[in-house]
């Protein structure tokens, strides 16, 4: 017996000790929990699994470490930064002004050489060549003027730019920084003090921060890249503030008084791409039957529980050129798209609809799509497909409908016009060339509508331009929007100074503070 | 008429006496004899009634949605409630179980008719036969079954079909390697040289002395694999890898499940508990089938005999 409970005893303890001890691995580190605060991001702040975007064990976004010249207000229009002006002196030239008594992290002062060597030996260099395309800057093209004046040649007249650079990406290191080694020296509020690869950062308040000192002295950053997790975590008390909550749990705690919510409606917006260069999808009145086929509103009311606004253009409306209001509506009519189906080329054949394994509520928006297709008498295969595949399916053109979304992490969100509708963006340049096709590429008109939205300096005109064009777009029912995004965030009751963005990547924590 | 009364006279008669030999049959009475054995019967006998009998009394269809009635409670129109499309849980549970299960069939099947054919193959023909199928086997064993069977159906593209040959060709390894081992044993048996010396051909020794004797080991393992293969199935569906929406598949409705678990319980619930008992069943039942039909026994019983 006296044997029996020591081993217990033993096993108990053991027990014990080690769930402690791997409590206490998973729990964040911080010191005054009255200035100290835990956040869950929507996305992994370690960046595992990611190259292209991960800063040796951190990803640029969402901490505050690291800093571009550029911010975005939060009606999507560049925004002093650490530069402090910006002039085009002719079409391909941009001079910037820098933000004059920055100091990074490590105690220097931020000069034209920072930026020089930033974008020459990091941005345009390291980070792969899709970036000479983004910015439309070559290596070899950004030039110091004097310590406080920096030069950038874009290979294109593009009047973006400093919208474009306006990306957590786009940050300025000093060249003691080892950005892949993870030794990052940023000038943002906070400093990174700890990282736990696939886990967790720490970092903590700048004190000699350009903006002012932050007011909390502690944040950390939790990898849950599971909605749930993030949700039960808020609910355990164990983090103070969650992005992108699971929608189902969102109406319980509107009524708690101990989580609040708040939404911001993003710059990103759910629609579904139509392949208009494989039949039957290429008859322009299937494509517009589909369209008919769909309620945005039920959607938006039942499945997203009010989270979003019915969509009618691909574009979110947060951007300031998007078309919501004058672009030709489908509003469900069965008859009508029935009718549509009847003049079409469709003679029955399934048509595929790709969906993205890990898209938030994919799987139940394209079987509502299916059930709304069937009514109408076109039938839909769902195939859902890790990312990889459904890069790969797409490269090939081998779908009928794609859902997807797009989403701007920088005020300039002209290269959601290109990249998806111009015939050399980057979702159709490939077929284009090989087989003189594309995926969502009207072409002609459009493809010099986008053009002429993309390089005119003139805001009017870009705004016509894109409206032009996203008129074409809808007219022929290229694609199916569903909703414009709104983002969540829940969090304790007793925190304020929460400033959420348009970006979600670019919210700022400086003025975070515990209420009693 | 006569014929046929006669007939059916003489199936009546072998009906009793099948029965009459279950009743008194000491492998029934060894298995029965563990209430946990007939806990794992009973498990598996109402899956496989459900999944024959379930699509007919579903009371809806699993795939109809219905977006006013999502994320009801259970109630006595829907008894385990409806998901977040509106579709009855109860239909799509009793549609899902037969999918699982045929799947299962299909799967075992498969891994059970290779394995055994290697298996039979490599013991009795021996040399470099033997070798060499027996190395493939050690290749096999050497990845993990399930990370294996992952990377197949990824690359095959994901299907139920895909990944029913994935997981097939995955778990047909223990077959093979516990085939052959009890063909080495077998194979040098009395009755087994006795064939020998009277010009036997060897597919017939091999059909008609070797492969009887593999049966219940083979049975065995077969029933202990169903409740494998519908976890498998299960998770790579979940992942997404498997069945395709709007298939009513248990490791699908889980996944849909998950993110409504403090709301709606019961979506990712009922398949979790359904799974979860199936696997116990055919565990049980296959412990209760070993305790019966361990070759060794009947060895040592022969042995004292």
């Amino acid at each position: 017996m006296t044997a029996d409970l020591s081993r217990r005893h033993l096993l108990s303890s053991v027990g014990g000790v080690g769930f402690a001890g791997l409590a206490g691995c998973a729990e964040t580190e911080l010191g005054d929990t009255e200035t100290a605060f835990t956040i869950v991001p929507g996305s992994d702040p370690t960046g595992a699994g990611d190259s292209w975007d991960n800063w040796g064990g951190m990803t640029p976004y969402w901490t505050r470490v690291v800093e571009p010249l550029v911010w975005g207000t939060e009606d999507m229009q560049p925004q002093p930064w650490l530069a402090t002006d910006w002039t085009a002196t002719d079409e391909t030239t941009w001079v910037f002004e820098l933000r004059e008594g920055v100091s990074f992290h490590n105690g220097a002062e931020l000069t034209a050489d920072d930026v020089v060597h930033s974008f020459e030996e990091d941005i345009l260099t390291e980070r792969g060549d899709f970036v000479h395309g983004w910015l439309h800057v070559e290596p070899g093209g950004v030039d110091r003027i004097d310590d406080y004046t920096v030069a950038f040649e874009t290979t294109d007249p593009f009047p973006g730019f400093p919208g474009t650079i306006a990306h957590n990406m786009i940050d300025i290191q000093p060249p003691e920084a080892d950005r892949r080694a993870g030794d990052i020296i940023g000038t943002g509020p906070f400093e990174l003090a700890k990282m736990d690869q696939g886990q967790q950062l720490r970092v903590e308040r700048f004190p000699d921060y350009w903006g002012g000192e932050p007011a909390p002295t502690e944040l950390a950053f939790r990898a849950a890249e599971d909605a749930t997790t993030r949700t039960d975590l808020l609910e355990a008390g164990e983090v103070d503030l969650v992005y992108e909550p699971a929608t189902s749990r969102i109406s319980g705690f509107r009524d708690r008084d101990d989580i609040r919510i708040e939404t911001q409606q993003s710059s990103g917006s759910r629609f579904v791409s139509i392949n208009i260069h494989r039949a039957p999808t290429d008859d322009t009145d299937l494509r517009r039957a589909l369209n008919y086929a769909v309620s945005q509103s039920e959607i938006v009311d039942t499945v997203l529980e009010g989270i979003g606004e019915p969509a009618h253009g691909p574009i979110s409306t947060v951007i300031d050129w998007a078309a919501d209001e004058s672009l030709p509506r489908y509003d469900r009519d069965r008859d009508t798209a029935r009718e549509l189906v009847s003049q079409s080329s469709y003679d029955g054949e399934a048509l595929t609809c790709l969906v993205e394994t890990d898209m938030d509520d994919g799987r139940t928006l394209v079987q509502i799509l299916q059930k709304a297709f069937k009514s109408i008498g076109v039938s839909l295969d769902i195939e859902v497909l890790e990312k990889a595949s459904l890069q790969d399916r797409t490269d090939r053109g081998e779908f009928h409908l794609k859902l997807g979304e797009s989403q701007s992490n920088s005020p300039a969100a002209d290269y959601i016009m290109w990249e998806n509708f111009h015939t050399m963006g980057i979702e159709n340049k490939d077929l284009y060339e090989a087989e003189g096709t594309g995926l969502y590429n009207l072409g002609g008109e459009v493809d010099d509508l986008i053009e002429t939205g993309f390089q005119s300096y003139d805001a009017t005109e870009t705004r016509e331009s894109y409206i032009a064009a996203q008129r074409a777009i809808m007219d022929a029912a290229v694609v199916i929007p569903l909703f414009y995004e709104e983002y969540v965030v829940a969090a304790d009751a007793s925190i304020d100074g929460l400033d959420l963005h348009p970006i979600d990547k670019f919210a700022q924590w400086g003025d975070l503070t515990r209420t009693a | 008429m006569s014929g046929v009364s006669g007939v059916l006279g003489s199936v009546g008669t072998t009906v009793r006496r099948r029965y009459r030999a279950l009743r008194t049959s000491r492998k029934v009475a060894a298995f029965c004899a563990n209430p946990l054995n007939v806990v794992g019967l009973a498990l598996v006998v109402a899956i496989a009634v459900a999944a024959a009998v379930g699509p007919f009394i579903a009371p809806y269809d699993p795939t109809t949605q219905q977006l006013t009635n999502r994320l009801q409670h259970p109630s006595l129109a829907h008894p385990l409630g409806t998901d977040q499309l509106g579709r009855d849980v109860l239909s799509r549970l009793l549609h899902g179980a037969r999918l699982s299960l045929s799947i299962a069939v299909a799967v075992t099947g498969i891994r059970l008719t290779l394995g055994t054919t290697i298996g039979l193959l490599a013991g009795y023909a021996g040399g470099w036969t033997d070798e060499f199928l027996m190395r493939l086997v050690d290749v096999q064993l050497a990845f993990p079954g399930l990370v294996l069977a992952l990377v197949i159906a990824g690359i095959l593209g994901p299907s139920l079909r895909n990944v029913m040959l994935a997981l097939a060709l995955v778990g047909w390894a223990s077959y093979a390697r516990l085939v052959r081992g009890t063909v080495l044993t077998t194979k040098e048996r009395n009755f087994v040289r006795a064939a020998r010396l009277l010009n036997v051909s060897r597919f017939r020794i091999a059909t008609r002395h070797l492969l009887p004797t593999v049966a219940g080991p083979v049975v065995v393992l077969a029933t202990l694999n169903m409740g494998t293969v519908i976890l498998g199935t299960a998770g790579l569906s979940f992942i997404g890898l498997g069945a395709q929406p709007p298939t009513a598949e248990w490791g699908t409705m889980l996944s849909d499940g998950r993110h409504h678990l403090r709301s709606a319980w019961w979506i990712a619930n009922v398949p979790g508990v359904a799974i979860m008992l199936t696997v116990l069943g055919f565990t049980l039942l296959g412990d209760g089938l070993r305790d019966v039909l361990d070759p060794k026994r009947d060895a040592t019983i022969e042995k004292l005999s």
